[in-house]
């Protein structure tokens, strides 16, 4: 039963990636352990952390309670795929310009829950801002910076023209 | 922290996992894993084989019909927040799903996952109680129809076999939209220590033609407070009535102590928060 593998196929940052992983595999580990997407942290690895966050076919989820198998033919987005041509995602430059990390240590799966709250819902108030932020613990910042930042990136991306994540996942569609 | 080793298999169809659930040693169903996962890294549940059932398209149906909302066992958290249609019709259910983890949970979670772990402090545990839930499972005899008064056995143990899928859950349209779902939330884990659903339907005189309560978390099980319908069933609601239907509702339930919740305050904590679900689906 150990020995047992399972084939799959997914675009990772816009690269499609082959392989095949023991079921038991979850998409944290194999993000950084096969293939050294390290930028994907796992913080509590049970569910309540959110640092391990990644995009799931445009949605943040838990990459520490997904197994690599239920990826199977989905996008992947970490924070790797973020920054696009050389230019950082609206995202990055607002957490870099709101100071919206201390330690650093939970700021990726910070950044893709803001990259998909931004998309998702891009004149989020400061309260639904704030409910979604349920879904990632920070010991550092008491939050209030990271609140400014992701106010700050749906500023940027309402200015910008191209929407980041469209250009990260090599387009949309759920 | 790594699961134990399992075989894993993906259904394309009912039938197929149905046979999957026959053929395969220990096997249990994986839906949206947001449950089942974190209870296998912590190695309390150590499947044999995982089937998968992500990929079966009849499990993903979500319909609002005009007597009823039929919710494909595959149909996750976020759908149902985005489904306005249901926001209109049974506002109790997004009301509840809203409050459920946090968003990356709600982007994975099924409801029909939840109904089959039988979680004693499942948000929608309450939700199918007050509004006559009923669950359709295939097994190996066939099609199986479940009254939500007869889901919840025991803490995790629904009233689903081993044998068998939940395929869907159909909850009827019968209530105005005088709907409340409120939730007194364990200040760590988020999980109700009290979540009442309440379902009021106002005569045209203003008094109550009907009530329907239940209760998660608070009590062993979740529990529909049948004291309160006998309360309030023709009577014109008061602040003063509300409270009395709290208490015979509460009264419904069994508690058990708990750590540093104790069985009394578990009570109490049910009627605090039906009264003021009352006063909320009331004023709606």
């Amino acid at each position: 039963m150990a020995d047992e593998r399972v084939a799959l196929q997914l675009v990772i940052n816009g690269r499609l990636v082959r392989g095949d992983v023991e079921p038991r595999t979850l998409l944290a580990y194999y993000l950084r352990d096969e293939l050294g997407l390290t930028g994907t942290h796992v913080g509590c690895d049970t569910s309540q952390c959110g640092a391990c966050t990644v995009l799931l076919d445009g949605l943040a989820v838990k990459s520490c309670t997904v197994l690599a198998v239920q990826a199977d033919g989905c996008r992947v987005t970490t924070v790797e795929g973020l920054a696009s041509g050389g230019h950082l995602h609206p995202v990055q430059r607002a957490f870099q310009e709101e100071h919206g990390l201390q330690c650093g240590f939970c700021t990726p799966g910070a950044m893709m829950l803001a990259a998909w709250l931004v998309e998702q819902e891009p004149h989020a108030d400061e309260r639904a801002i704030r409910e979604a932020l349920d879904g990632l613990i920070c010991r550092c910042t008491g939050y209030e910076n990271i609140v400014r930042a992701i106010q700050r990136a749906q500023a940027l991306s309402e200015a910008s023209e191209e929407p980041g994540l469209q250009r990260a996942e090599g387009g949309r569609g759920r | 922290m790594i699961p134990s080793a399992f075989r894993y298999r993906r259904a394309q169809t009912v039938a197929e996992a149905l046979d999957l659930l026959r053929q395969e040693p220990e096997a249990k169903l994986l839906a949206g894993g947001q449950s089942l996962l974190p209870l296998m890294k912590l190695r309390l549940a150590r499947p044999g084989t995982l089937v998968d059932i992500s990929r079966i398209d009849e499990l993903r149906r979500f319909e609002v019909r005009p007597d009823r909302v039929v919710i494909g066992a595959m149909v996750r958290y976020h759908q149902v927040l985005a489904n306005a249609e249901l926001r209109a019709r049974l506002p109790l259910l997004p009301q509840a799903v809203a409050v459920i983890a946090d968003p990356q949970v709600r982007h994975r979670g099924t409801v029909g996952g939840s109904a089959a772990h039988a979680d004693p402090a499942s948000d929608l545990a309450a939700v199918f109680l007050a509004a006559d839930a009923e669950f359709v499972l295939q097994g190996p005899q066939g099609e199986r129809r479940v009254q939500a008064r007869d889901w919840f056995l025991g803490p995790m143990m629904s009233n689903l076999q081993p044998d068998e899928l939940l395929c869907r859950i159909e909850i009827p349209l019968a209530w105005p939209p005088h709907q409340a779902y409120l939730k007194f939330p364990h200040p760590a884990s988020g999980y109700a220590l009290a979540g009442v659903a309440a379902l009021v339907s106002r005569a045209p005189d203003g008094s109550v033609e009907d009530v329907k309560v239940a209760v998660t978390g608070a009590g062993q099980l979740p529990f529909a407070a049948q004291g309160v319908t006998a309360a309030l069933k023709g009577q014109t609601l008061s602040r003063q009535l509300m409270r009395e239907a709290a208490e015979r509702g509460a009264a419904d339930g069994t508690y058990a102590d708990d750590g540093p919740y104790s069985a009394a305050y578990r009570q109490n904590l049910a009627r605090v928060m039906i009264e003021r679900a009352l006063a909320k689906a009331s004023e709606s």
